[in-house]
């Protein structure tokens, strides 16, 4: 595995969910090489190599996208109607996670194609546990067309 | 003749005078006809006396009266006997007015009197006219009548003729009512009907209308005004129920992120730190993380609650001992008991399986956990139909509650038992409470202090039969 490879863009606002979603990875050794992005319009720099991303190789896709939705200047939501609507991006997995079942965007999230909706639980056990299992299947299981 | 009893004892004049119709019997001596007798009916009828006319000419007696024009009765009634002397046979006469002189006494003039008089003859042995029998019916009131009636149909042809001629000139004023009162038919108050200031019916109709109309008119504003209150109120209503869905959502979604923070780095603590704390900073920290739990617990049931208000019912015909069994397989994954579960008939339940699920593992968690101090512990479940409803029951043999808090037990957070003795959040009875009463049933519980509880909720049968 090519170490400049990037496997996981975790595009989160919230330090603390960041901070424990790459800890629950990384003591799980399903990640090496993850980049943290803390808004929405910062991911879209970063997958099409624009603004402070210009120049970026973006033949080097991330495997998987973790994705809040609820995030300063362009929402979660935003970023995955242009990634999937992309026919280059269109294919990299992104997994959404929300703070809750009750969002309404659950519905337009599944129209626009996410691949997986994780509702973060509220427990430090059940947060690690389902971010690892969520961890384990897109980066070691599902096999990637690419 | 022959029976000189019979004959001695008749006196023919008295029987003459006596007979009950009105006679006259009258010499054939044309034009006189001399009165020769006359029967107490035909006296009294005539006003006259039989002294008074007997052996008088006939129109001496009785002349026309002077008053009428056209009266006919003297020369009819002459032609009339001229016909019975001539053919020597009765002729009947058409109906006669004929009025006949009142006496002084009675004020004089004439009285208006119909006859319907016939003239027979009486013949000798040699055919020839002997005497006239004139008779007479008194026909006055039947004739009255038939001309009364005439006049009154006269009268309303007048009237009729009169009214119509009424309609006809006050045409367009009848019209303006007509289209007036057409308007009311659809709620519309807003013209008059124009008054002609002629005073008639036509006007007093227009008063009334207008003054109804302009009532009506006030009531309909009045009605519109609350309408629009209403409707205003409900637009409010709507929006503190979005306000309350974007809170719901929101206490969901913010509360829950610092929730996690607070829970996830007290994990991280107790994974990597917690081996450098004493025994009371170990105890001290598990409080912290006992109430983030239970605060996340909380959130969940408020939630639930709120989700499951604004749930729509889809009933289904659901086996309830199947819904039971699975109530209790969800219970046993999450809490481990030794209570002892005794399921009776349950029946089938027109309901809403997830909902009715929730309200199963209520109640029955709820007996679980409220009996789990008795030595014994156990909760029955049973259903029993009546006449309009099913009511279904778990009973538990545990601490039980005073009767006088029950009117609590069904509110959102309201607890009967200390966080100490029995953990809750006081959420589950509420959402028994909503659920039940959106299927239109009923909740409730019965007990007593260290006496077990049973808490009952009724299922209405319309809808729990397919």
């Amino acid at each position: 595995m090519n170490k400049s490879e990037i496997e996981i863009l975790l595009v989160e606002d919230n330090m603390s969910d960041a901070e424990m979603t790459v800890r629950a990875l990384k003591r799980n050794n399903i990640i090496n090489n993850l980049v943290h992005l803390k808004d929405g319009a910062e991911a879209l720099d970063f997958i099409f190599g624009t603004g402070q991303f210009e120049g970026r190789d973006t033949r080097n896709k991330p495997k998987v996208i973790l994705l809040d939705l609820k995030m300063p200047k362009v929402n979660g939501i935003e970023v995955l109607r242009k990634v999937k609507a992309n026919e280059d991006t269109r294919a990299i997995p992104v997994v959404v996670l929300t703070s809750s079942k009750e969002d309404p965007d659950v519905r337009t999230c599944y129209e626009l194609g996410v691949n997986s909706y994780i509702v973060k639980p509220v427990g430090f056990e059940n947060f690690s546990k389902a971010i690892a299992e969520m961890g384990l299947y897109w980066m070691l299981l599902n096999q990637s067309p690419m | 003749m022959k029976n000189a009893g019979v004959n001695t004892s008749l006196d023919f004049r008295v029987l003459f005078e006596s007979a009950p119709g009105l006679y006259l019997i009258l010499r054939p001596d044309a034009p006189s006809f001399t009165i020769l007798g006359a029967s107490d009916a035909y006296l009294r009828a005539t006003k006259t006396e039989r002294n008074v006319i007997s052996g008088r000419p006939l129109f001496e007696v009785f002349p026309d009266n002077p008053d009428e024009k056209d009266a006919t009765g003297t020369s009819n009634l002459r032609k009339s006997l001229e016909s019975v002397l001539k053919n020597k046979a009765r002729h009947t006469m058409a109906i006669q007015k004929y009025d006949i002189p009142r006496p002084a006494a009675e004020g004089g003039g004439f009285e208006e009197r119909h006859w319907s008089p016939f003239n027979s003859p009486v013949l000798n042995a040699a055919g020839e006219v002997e005497f006239i029998i004139h008779a007479v019916e008194d026909v006055t009131e039947v004739a009255l009548f038939k001309k009364h009636s005439i006049e009154e149909i006269q009268a309303a042809r007048a009237e009729l003729r009169e009214k119509s001629e009424f309609i006809q000139d006050n045409q367009e004023r009848i019209n303006s009512i007509l289209s007036i009162l057409l308007r009311y038919t659809v709620m519309d108050f807003s013209e008059q009907v124009p008054m002609s200031g002629m005073a008639d019916e036509l006007d007093a109709i227009a008063v009334g209308l207008n003054t109804v109309g302009e009532e009506l008119e006030t009531h309909m504003k009045q009605l519109k005004e609350s309408e629009e209150r209403l409707s205003f109120s409900n637009a409010g209503l709507e929006s503190v129920n979005k306000e309350l869905e974007a809170f719901t959502y929101s206490v969901s979604h913010d509360l829950r992120a610092p929730l996690r923070a607070i829970n996830g780095y007290a994990g991280i603590i107790e994974e990597e730190y917690v081996k450098l704390f004493d025994e009371e900073g170990r105890r001290l920290f598990s409080v912290i993380q006992y109430n983030a739990k239970k605060m996340g617990n909380l959130i969940d049931n408020l939630l639930d609650f709120s989700r499951l208000g604004r749930k729509e019912l889809q009933k289904m015909n659901v086996d309830m001992r199947e819904l039971v069994e699975g109530a209790l397989l969800e219970i046993r994954k999450s809490t481990s008991h030794h209570a002892r579960i005794v399921i009776g008939e349950l029946g089938k339940a027109q309901t809403d399986y997830g909902l009715m699920n929730h309200v199963m593992v209520n109640l029955i968690s709820n007996a679980i956990k409220y009996s789990s101090k008795a030595p014994e512990p156990c909760v029955e479940i049973n259903c029993t139909k009546k006449e309009n409803e099913l009511i279904y029951s778990v009973k538990d043999n545990g601490v039980g509650f005073d009767m006088q808090y029950s009117n609590k037990l069904f509110g959102v957070f309201q607890r009967l038992h200390s966080e100490q003795d029995f953990e809750g959040t006081g959420v589950g009875l509420a959402i028994v409470h909503r659920v039940i009463s959106k299927h239109g049933g009923r909740v409730w519980a019965e007990s007593e202090p260290g006496k077990g509880a049973t808490f009952y909720f009724s299922l209405p049968l319309s809808i729990t039969n397919n």
